[in-house]
């Protein structure tokens, strides 16, 4: 709980006057006590004196010699009256005023103040009496009244003087400090910048004329400030528009950018799908030739047979000699016959490559059919092979070890590209390699698929071609990363890869190590979710 | 009587030539040997236990031994063998290789039989003159 300075103030003001009072007040009431302490030692000392003056004249109970002794006292103001007893308590003397009975006199003030004396009076080791000496109380008052005055004077006047300057202290520091607040307060609450402090009201005190003047400085600069502030917001604000259109400018700006880049994005995947698509396209041509060229000789040959040999036959029959010929007849029929099959067996191979060449090109969103993988990886890993050779003369081992998996839900157009885009990099690889060292190095492609953990269809790709360092492996999957000249790669060769993988619910994932081997492992799920309910 | 090999991975090209030649299969002038691939190919000839093999037809793609390999082999081991080269690869640096290796002749596919028969011709009367 805070306190006000004013309570404090008016606290420490009643608690230092208290202070000074008691202290005064204990004074007093020591210095009292002290004096009547040492008057009584004073009045026994005197009366004892007496006593021994007097006790002569008390043994021999000689009363005029008793007032003459007293008479002769030098101290004799300061008494009030003497009374001398004998031995038998019988009054001897008495001098000085009052009642001839002091016993019944003696008062208990007179006791305390020590104004009341009573003493043996000794002669030889005998009392012969005793003597009461009554003290004039007067002087003892007297000191004691003017003691008292004299403190409350001193009292009174330093209250007046405390008072008088914790007054001063009051207009000097409490006031200013109370308006000061009050100021400060109202400046606060209404942010008015223009109140200021009356300097000439504090014009005799260095300290309040220094914070007064301060104060009106720092009024001033504060409300400089607030004209800077004022000014800085107003600004700030039209900064703040411009900004804003700038921004909205950017925005619109970024937005077309980001439309184009995502046409261009388009553009290249489409790249990318021809690309691997011309890769096939090589491979497929040779996949056809094979076929044409069967197809083409066999029909020849069926031609040739139809036209020479056929009339030969013809005549023998006609001739009867026919019978000596007819094991040769069978035989060419046989033949005939087996090129008549080549022809319907190569025309459907020819037509379902080009099937597959047409689903490949094809732009409608292709849909999960069940497949036969092994068959699948099969063709690809042939169809690449071939465009590989036709690219280039590089002779590749190829070990292929490749199990019935069975079939699998996949879209056969997505995996097979995938399949020869991975084929395609091995490929690329071997063949850099192959220029860099020559006749040494016996490129090597082992193409395998099985089953992992009867859940998995595991298709590995490995190459013993240039391989990867970390760097390289590291952003392999990123689309537009290549390591291919400028041209050669679109870089989303395997981006895509990882994507069709992706949709597959599957995982691709690669292992590699510079100059040795590259890796590449594709995980697909035997039953997909949402597909197989089986 | 001469031998021949053919070699192909596409079998079915065996039952061309077969058809083909059929007039000198018959007369015994000549005999083929048909092999998938180059290795059981080389194997045959060069283990000495089957005919003397006068000429090869080779394919050039075949899976575990291709025909340039086959080609450089033979060339090496078997120089007396005429080795002609077929290929659907009609490509220069084929025939460069094929030639550098010492090939008797380069063949395209579709196999033109009429070629190949001019083939065999020369070498059986070659080889004829040789047996003579």
């Amino acid at each position: 709980m805070r306190e006000s300075l004013e309570v404090i103030y008016k606290r420490n003001l009643v608690l230092y006057l208290s202070i000074i009072i008691g202290i005064f007040v204990a004074v007093q009431l020591v210095t009292t006590y002290s004096f009547i302490q040492y008057m009584k030692h004073e009045n026994i000392s005197k009366t004892k004196l007496i006593a021994d003056i007097i006790s002569t004249a008390v043994n021999f109970q000689s009363v005029d010699d008793i007032r003459e002794e007293l008479d002769h006292l030098d101290y004799k103001s300061s008494f009030n009256s003497i009374t001398v007893f004998s031995k038998e308590e019988k009054i001897i003397a008495h001098h000085g005023n009052g009642n001839n009975h002091p016993a019944n006199n003696e008062s208990a003030l007179g006791e305390l103040l020590g104004t009341t004396t009573n003493f043996e009076i000794i002669s030889g080791n005998e009392i012969v009496g005793h003597i009461h000496v009554h003290f004039h109380t007067g002087i003892l008052l007297e000191k004691i009244a003017f003691d008292l005055v004299f403190s409350l004077v001193l009292i009174v006047t330093l209250i007046l003087i405390t008072y008088k300057g914790s007054a001063a202290i009051h207009t000097l520091i409490l006031s200013p400090v109370v308006s000061f607040t009050e100021l400060v307060k109202s400046v606060a609450a209404s942010n008015n910048l223009h109140q200021i402090i009356d300097l000439q009201k504090y014009n005799d005190t260095k300290e309040l004329y220094e914070l007064s003047s301060e104060f009106n400085n720092m009024i001033n600069n504060l409300s400089l400030g607030q004209m800077e502030v004022e000014e800085s917001k107003n600004e700030l604000e039209k900064t703040n528009k411009n900004l804003e259109s700038i921004v909205n400018k950017k925005t619109e700006t970024l937005n077309e950018t980001i439309s184009h880049l995502k046409s261009y994005q388009n553009k290249l995947i489409s790249q990318e799908k021809l690309a691997s698509m011309g890769t096939l396209a090589a491979g497929i041509a040779h996949e056809i030739k094979n076929p044409l060229n069967l197809i083409n000789n066999s029909a020849g040959l069926i031609e040739t047979f139809i036209r020479e040999e056929l009339p030969v036959y013809v005549q023998s029959i006609h001739d009867g000699t026919f019978e000596k010929n007819s094991l040769y007849f069978e035989e060419d029929v046989a033949g005939i016959s087996n090129a008549c099959l080549m022809i319907v067996k190569n025309g459907n191979r020819a037509d379902s490559i080009i099937k597959n060449l047409l689903a490949q090109s094809r732009g409608d969103t292709p849909d999960f059919e069940k497949v036969d993988l092994k068959s699948l990886v099969d063709e690809f890993f042939k169809l690449s092979f071939h465009a590989m050779r036709a690219n280039r003369a590089m002779d590749v081992v190829k070990i292929l070890d490749i199990c019935d998996v069975g079939r699998l839900h996949l879209i056969p157009q997505d995996i097979g590209r995938a399949l020869t885009n991975l084929f395609d990099n091995a490929y690329y690889s071997m063949s850099e390699k192959l220029t860099e060292y020559g006749e040494d190095y016996h490129p090597e492609i082992t193409v395998s698929l099985s089953i992992q953990e009867d859940k998995f269809a595991l298709i590995s790709i490995k190459d013993n071609g240039e391989g990867m360092d970390k760097a390289t492996c590291d952003k392999v999957f990123e689309p537009f990363f290549t390591t291919k000249p400028a041209g050669k790669g679109t870089g989303l060769g395997l981006s895509m890869v990882y994507d069709i993988v992706r949709s597959h619910q599957g995982t691709l994932s690669v292992k590699t190590e510079p100059g040795i081997y590259t890796e590449f492992t594709i995980l697909l799920p035997l039953h997909i979710k949402g597909l197989d309910n089986d | 009587m001469i031998n021949i090999a053919i070699v192909d991975d596409e079998t079915d090209v065996f039952e061309l030539f077969k058809i083909k030649f059929k007039k000198y299969t018959r007369s015994e002038e000549i005999k083929f040997h048909f092999f998938e691939n180059g290795k059981l190919c080389y194997d045959f000839i060069h283990s000495g236990e089957g005919p003397k093999i006068f000429i090869v037809f080779t394919d050039i793609n075949m899976p575990v031994m291709d025909g340039l390999t086959l080609l450089d082999h033979l060339k090496r081991d078997h120089n007396d063998i005429d080795v002609y080269l077929v290929s659907a690869y009609d490509y220069d640096e084929y025939k460069e290789r094929a030639e550098a290796g010492g090939s008797d002749g380069f063949i395209g596919k579709p196999h033109n039989f009429k070629e190949i028969e001019d083939f065999i011709q020369q070498s059986i009367s070659r080889h004829g003159i040789e047996d003579n």
